[in-house]
């Protein structure tokens, strides 16, 4: 069973006299344990939205939530039940999360408090046991964030979140704030974890080059819907949906060629008036005229030069599946 | 051989810090051809960005600036207020990371980008805004006349970008410095953003001092590069000799750290503070090639081939394919 499932979530932002913005229309994906999901997108997309609502941070209007087969509501203020503390959250910025004020090492034992429900002192040895976890040294916890980089705070953060024992984690671009030699430091760290504790990570990014090689599991988010699932390796080698083929495309490779990366034509349309049919087809290369008038689902692809691959039980996020018109008529079974 | 456009010698910057001054930028040397586009990757903290700050003087209070930089037969660092105040924005331009912050939130475009037009080249209001609409043209903003009534925050992260590019095009300068251009940006907007700096580039012969920590952005633009660690360049040449055949076992790490095949491959430990820079190589203790003369002897830039410079006394990656040469 998935630790962590989301089915058909649509998340909406009602503002008065202005046309509903729907930030998530229509998602379904699920986290294994043991397993890194990553999901990336262009900004707008609505991948930090859905971030929030798998962790019940905001409210989906349709759909649900599920965490360890409970599903997990909107909080209110100041109470969490029990079970969600088996799911926690990364942010982006680890300054912003960390209290500038208290020591590492008591924000540390407040998440060992809140698993042992007794009160747990800074000098506690899980808290330490908690740090050596992240690489860091014990000594940490009578410091104060300030007194740290960027990449060590994220490491705090993350140690803070990894003190509650959690079975899921869902982390909102916790790379992007970071040098390049600090992201691949927290992106391997998170790879280690990840076996060693045998966590379900949910990795929201915008840059695909650190999320595949972390990642087991990609999804592409494009204005609200996911567009395209699959084993990571097998998405970057042979990506399917249009929007996938141009998002890599996009990415410069630092090979030292001198050549320029594929520029996608356009910007994301504004989310409270979508296209018709398929989002992407204003700006899709390939768009035929379905593309703009009938909405195409996640549909799940037959293997490219092989007849049957995954069997259509296995769960969502594992089979590879893409939502375009293009592929499902050809090559959906 | 033509004069390059600026060159600088022996630069050295120092900033206050609360146990006496800490030196930023520790001599350097480059130079810029015109309509050269001129990489400088390090990670943050590397002294790239106090580098092109200094030479604008545009440093904090309480800053000391050594060296000397010669930009088309004017010293930047001894120049006049007013005939600094010329160059910069006129000759000299900037592009920062942060279109948001770059902008004013509470002018219109159209102000922006012509106040510096009308006080710079003393035209009026109508051929400003004239100029101005072709500038937005220029930097493919659609609707130009209408962008000009409008505000920052009624444009994407991209298209605000491409504003604060057009607002440092609208003196027409010699160079850009452009900081971190696109690191706020998505995948598919930064090709953009890089497109139309190759295309300037192309057009109008300007030339840009591209700053990012990104070396697939750098591979993209760039036709030399200059890495910088903890205030000094490690090494610098062509793009092709940089980023195919790096020479330093740091420019080796920092490709190998975030390359597209195989595994990661983290850099140990973070670049130091310049309060900490350690002797000898600043890079020796995350280097796993250093050996006890790295810890001891300081690191001088030398040619391992034409146009390829290295900071580096074990020289690991080089040496031995040198052997082999006939």
């Amino acid at each position: 069973m998935s630790v962590l499932s989301i089915a058909d979530l649509h998340v909406d932002y009602r503002r008065r006299g202005r046309p509903t913005v729907q930030a998530v229309a229509g998602v379904s994906l699920s986290v294994e344990k043991g397993q890194i999901l990553g999901l990336v997108g262009e900004s707008g997309c609505g991948k930090s939205t859905l971030a929030r609502a798998a962790v019940g941070l905001v409210a989906p209007s349709a759909g649900t939530v599920e965490f360890d087969g409970s599903p997990t509501t909107r909080l209110s203020r100041g109470t969490r039940p029990a079970h969600l503390l088996g799911l926690q959250m990364v942010f982006q910025n680890p300054y912003a999360s960390l209290n500038p004020r208290r020591r590492v090492g008591a924000q540390i034992a407040d998440g060992v408090g809140a698993r042992s429900r007794t009160k747990v002192r800074a000098d506690d040895p899980r808290v330490a046991a908690v740090l050596e976890l992240v690489g860091l040294p014990t000594s940490a916890a009578g410091r104060y964030p300030h007194e740290f980089s960027g990449g060590q705070r994220q490491r705090l953060a993350i140690a803070r979140v990894l003190a509650a024992e959690p079975s899921a984690v869902v982390l909102d671009e916790p790379l992007s704030s970071l040098d390049a030699s600090a992201q691949a430091q927290i992106a391997s760290l998170l790879v280690e974890l990840k076996d060693k504790l045998s966590l379900a990570i949910l990795l929201i990014s915008h840059d695909l080059s650190v999320v595949r090689q972390v990642a087991d599991v990609l999804a592409v988010m494009y204005l609200g819907r996911v567009v395209e699932v699959g084993p990571t390796e097998q998405i970057w080698s042979d990506p399917r949906h249009p929007y996938t083929q141009a998002l890599i495309g996009a990415v410069p490779q630092p090979d030292g060629l001198g050549t320029l990366p594929t520029a996608l034509p356009g910007e994301v349309p504004d989310p409270a008036r979508p296209p018709s049919g398929c989002r992407f087809h204003p700006r899709c290369p390939e768009a035929i005229a379905r593309c703009s008038v009938e909405q195409p689902d996640l549909t799940v692809l037959v293997p490219s030069g092989r007849k049957l691959g995954t069997s259509i039980d296995t769960p969502i996020g594992t089979a590879r599946s893409a939502a375009c018109w293009l592929r499902i008529d050809t090559e959906a079974r | 051989m033509a004069e390059p456009l600026l060159s600088v010698e022996g630069l050295t910057v120092r900033l206050p810090g609360p146990n006496g001054p800490v030196t930023v930028v520790d001599g350097v040397d480059f130079t810029v051809d015109a309509g050269e586009i001129f990489g400088v990757a390090g990670e943050s903290g590397s002294g790239k960005t106090m580098t092109f700050l200094s030479l604008l003087r545009l440093l904090p209070a309480g800053a000391t600036v050594h060296g000397e930089a010669r930009f088309s037969g004017q010293n930047l660092l001894t120049a006049p207020a007013g005939e600094l105040r010329r160059i910069r924005g006129r000759q000299i331009a900037m592009v920062f990371q942060d279109p948001m912050t770059s902008l004013h939130p509470m002018l219109s475009i159209g102000r922006q980008l012509t106040d510096h037009l009308r006080t710079h080249l003393g035209v009026n209001r109508r051929s400003a805004r004239a100029r101005a609409a072709e500038l937005l043209d220029e930097v493919r903003i659609p609707d130009p006349s209408g962008a000009l009534r409008a505000y920052p925050h009624q444009f994407s992260g991209g298209m605000r970008q491409r504003i604060a590019i057009a607002v440092a095009l609208a003196c027409r300068p010699r160079l850009i410095v452009a900081d971190e251009p696109t690191t706020a940006l998505d995948v598919t907007v930064q090709a953009g953003v890089l497109h139309l700096l190759d295309r300037l580039r192309r057009d109008h012969g300007v030339a840009v001092a591209l700053i990012t920590h990104d070396l697939g952005v750098m591979s993209a633009l760039a036709d030399r590069v200059s890495v910088f660690y903890a205030g000094r360049i490690v090494e610098s040449g062509t793009r092709a000799d940089v980023l195919r055949d790096p020479g330093h076992p740091y420019t080796d790490a920092l490709i190998g750290a975030l390359s597209h095949t195989g595994a990661l491959r983290p850099l140990p430990g973070s670049a130091p503070g310049a309060a900490e820079r350690p002797g000898g190589c600043a890079f020796h203790p995350r280097c796993r090639y250093a050996t006890e003369r790295c810890a001891a002897d300081d690191q001088t830039l030398v040619p391992i081939s034409p146009g390829h410079l290295l900071a580096c006394a074990e020289n690991p990656l080089t040496r031995p394919r040198k052997a082999v040469a006939p």
